[in-house]
């Protein structure tokens, strides 16, 4: 694989990894440095990536991976008590509009709603290539989308509806 | 608000959520994989350059003094059991030859100690745990207790002297006193014996044809 054609189909998908791995480990600087590793791990594999058909997913896929290791360690070096206070911390930072907030939500699904409502309404990608990618049934796909959805839903109405009984009051 | 405002909030917001890119080109990219290329490259001569072997040299060398010693410690094992083995052999037989020097002559010492205690009683369990164990057809005639009166050790006196010591009453055989009266027919001393039995039951008899009330008697 020349440098060329790893720019053009390997590189090309660091925005789309980095937008998936900051689902999983809420810091921009840590979804970087996972995008950073995995790119470099490529690059030293790139005359085996060849033999990936949809690499796109194979990347996302090793997205997940990295970050649910790199969240693990933090489990084990913070303990369960204390990310959640550091959690709750980047949260309280961040929630300064109504878009951090709706993102606060989404970040706080379950792993797989998470994903789910990721790679459809953000990357818009098909049912079918989610359930490849994520390696799920699509009716489990689907029923995750939908629950996922219709949670932010609930919570963007909530907030909304606060916000104007606030300005009203 | 109605549905199409939150579903506007929805789409907008996932909308600014596909705008967020990586600052970062392939320039940058290709100068850190040459980096960490090279790091990694001089991690591994580091790593080749520091021979593995020490560690290599001590495991098999605790290895082959494992192996050496549990051998040792088996053939020890071995060695000590055959030892003991022979040990008791040894005890044995020589038990035994003392035993049979002891005893060769079984009869007679059988015959000694049933008939005189003057010489000792002769002291061997083995000798005596025989006797005990051989099956006797008392033993299964007989009631427990009366088999553990067979059972004690006969207890024997000296009977050596007896015959030359003289009867104080002058007994003797060939006659008998009756009522301080000398018989000295066989005939005659039984029928005075059982002429005496007859009297004795006549009494009995007549005792037992008069029973008395016993009227003094309180319960």
């Amino acid at each position: 694989m020349t440098q060329e054609t790893f720019k053009n189909t390997v590189f090309i998908l660091k925005d789309e990894m980095y937008r998936f791995a900051k689902r999983f480990v809420m810091s921009s600087d840590e979804a970087e440095d996972v995008v950073q590793d995995l790119m470099i791990k490529f690059w030293q594999k790139k005359d085996e990536l060849e033999q990936f058909g949809n690499f796109k997913s194979y990347a996302l896929k090793s997205v997940k991976n990295e970050c649910l290791n790199r969240l693990k360690h933090h489990d084990v070096k913070l303990g369960f008590a204390d990310l959640q206070l550091h959690r709750s911390e980047l949260y309280s930072m961040d929630v300064n509009n109504l878009k951090e907030q709706i993102i606060g939500f989404i970040n706080q699904l379950p792993e797989k709603q998470k994903m789910v409502i990721h790679l459809k309404d953000v990357e818009e990608y098909d049912v079918s290539e989610i359930s490849t990618m994520l390696e799920m049934e699509e009716n489990a796909v689907r029923v995750n989308l939908m629950r996922a959805r219709q949670k932010v839903k609930e919570q963007i109405s909530q907030l909304m509806s606060y916000e104007q009984r606030s300005i009203s009051g | 608000m109605n549905n199409d405002q939150y579903q506007d909030k929805y789409t907008e917001v996932f909308k600014d959520l596909k705008e967020e890119k990586m600052n970062w080109d392939f320039e940058d990219f290709l100068q850190k994989a040459e980096n960490s290329a090279s790091d990694e490259a001089d991690i591994i001569l580091i790593s080749k350059a520091k021979p593995s072997f020490p560690k290599w040299f001590w495991m098999a060398a605790s290895v082959v003094l494992l192996v050496s010693a549990g051998f040792i410690f088996n053939l020890d094992q071995n060695g000590n059991v055959e030892d003991q083995a022979q040990l008791v052999e040894n005890e044995i037989q020589k038990q035994k030859s003392d035993f049979i020097k002891e005893n060769h002559e079984h009869q007679t010492q059988v015959a000694v100690l049933s008939s005189d205690s003057i010489s000792g009683e002769k002291k061997d369990s083995i000798f005596q745990e025989v006797s005990l164990a051989e099956v006797d057809v008392l033993d299964k005639i007989l009631s427990k207790k009366s088999r553990i009166k067979k059972e004690t050790k006969p207890r024997y006196v000296n009977n050596t002297g007896v015959q030359n010591i003289k009867d104080s009453t002058g007994y003797r055989d060939s006659y008998v006193i009756v009522n301080g009266k000398r018989i000295d027919n066989v005939e005659e001393a039984i029928n005075v014996t059982k002429y005496s039995f007859q009297v004795v039951a006549n009494n009995m008899n007549q005792a037992l044809a008069q029973p008395k009330v016993m009227d003094n008697v309180e319960y």
